[in-house]
């Protein structure tokens, strides 16, 4: 399972107050799992599967085609 | 004069006079002076102090700050003044006033606050998942941090407030799957 965190912070003005408290309010882990995909046929170099575009890419080199 | 505890006043006076000072003009023939505000039992006032501003202008600056509430009466004091060259061959003058500390406002303006805790979230590609932000929260010590905090009454200043940004720790703005929506505050 391929996973991801983006991280979310925050400014908060209160009605009154002496201070803007600021900080991470937060953090959103994605999750990502293969259960399957078609193949139209087989593969011969530089084989990869791209889940987040540019966060986690699968090295598929390994597989094989059937 | 009067202060209010937490806050600060100042007065300006002229330098006093001399026979020197009278024949001739100028004020410094006999050296600076010193001036200090005391009790009546010649004890320094810590809160007040007394500073040159320049040619024969000084300026009294009351600044009390209670740790309670201690300081907020009314005081009889004086101003004493001393020659600094001449301190043995003349003898200090007074001058009385009288100086009173007042209990300042409520000033919810100074209402401090923590942050909120973070918190985490699994969100699965594929699925839609809903994450309460936790809100900041106001301090424990906050209505005892100053004279004008502590003359508010307990919990009486406003707890709410809003979020005015929500942007990635990079500060770029979130992503088009992030969405943001306010329920209460």
């Amino acid at each position: 399972m391929a996973s991801n965190d983006y991280v979310v912070k925050v400014v908060y003005t209160p009605t009154a107050g002496s201070n803007n408290p600021a900080y991470t309010a937060v953090t959103i882990t994605v999750t990502c799992e293969i259960t399957s995909f078609a193949l139209s046929g087989a593969g011969t170099t530089s084989i990869s599967y791209s889940t987040f575009g540019t966060t986690a890419v699968i090295d598929g080199s390994g597989l094989t085609f059937t | 004069m009067t202060v209010d505890d937490g806050s600060s006043v100042t007065q300006d006076i002229t330098d006093a006079s001399d026979s020197w000072y009278t024949s001739f003009g100028n004020p410094t023939f006999c050296g600076l002076r010193t001036f200090t505000v005391e009790d009546t039992s010649g004890n320094a006032i810590s809160w007040m102090s007394v500073a040159l501003v320049s040619g024969t202008t000084y300026r009294i600056t009351a600044a009390p700050t209670s740790t309670d509430t201690e300081l907020q009466a009314s005081y009889s004091l004086v101003l004493k003044v001393v020659s600094d060259d001449y301190s043995s061959d003349v003898s200090s003058i007074t001058v009385a006033f009288t100086a009173t500390v007042a209990t300042p406002a409520c000033n919810c303006a100074l209402q401090a606050w923590d942050n909120g805790t973070g918190v985490t979230s699994s969100a699965p590609v594929g699925s839609t998942t809903t994450v309460t932000l936790a809100l900041p929260s106001v301090s424990s010590g906050a209505y005892t941090s100053s004279p004008a905090m502590r003359a508010c009454s307990a919990n009486s200043c406003a707890t709410t407030g809003s979020f005015t940004s929500v942007v990635m720790t990079d500060d770029s703005s979130l992503p088009t799957w992030i969405t943001t929506a306010s329920s209460s505050t």
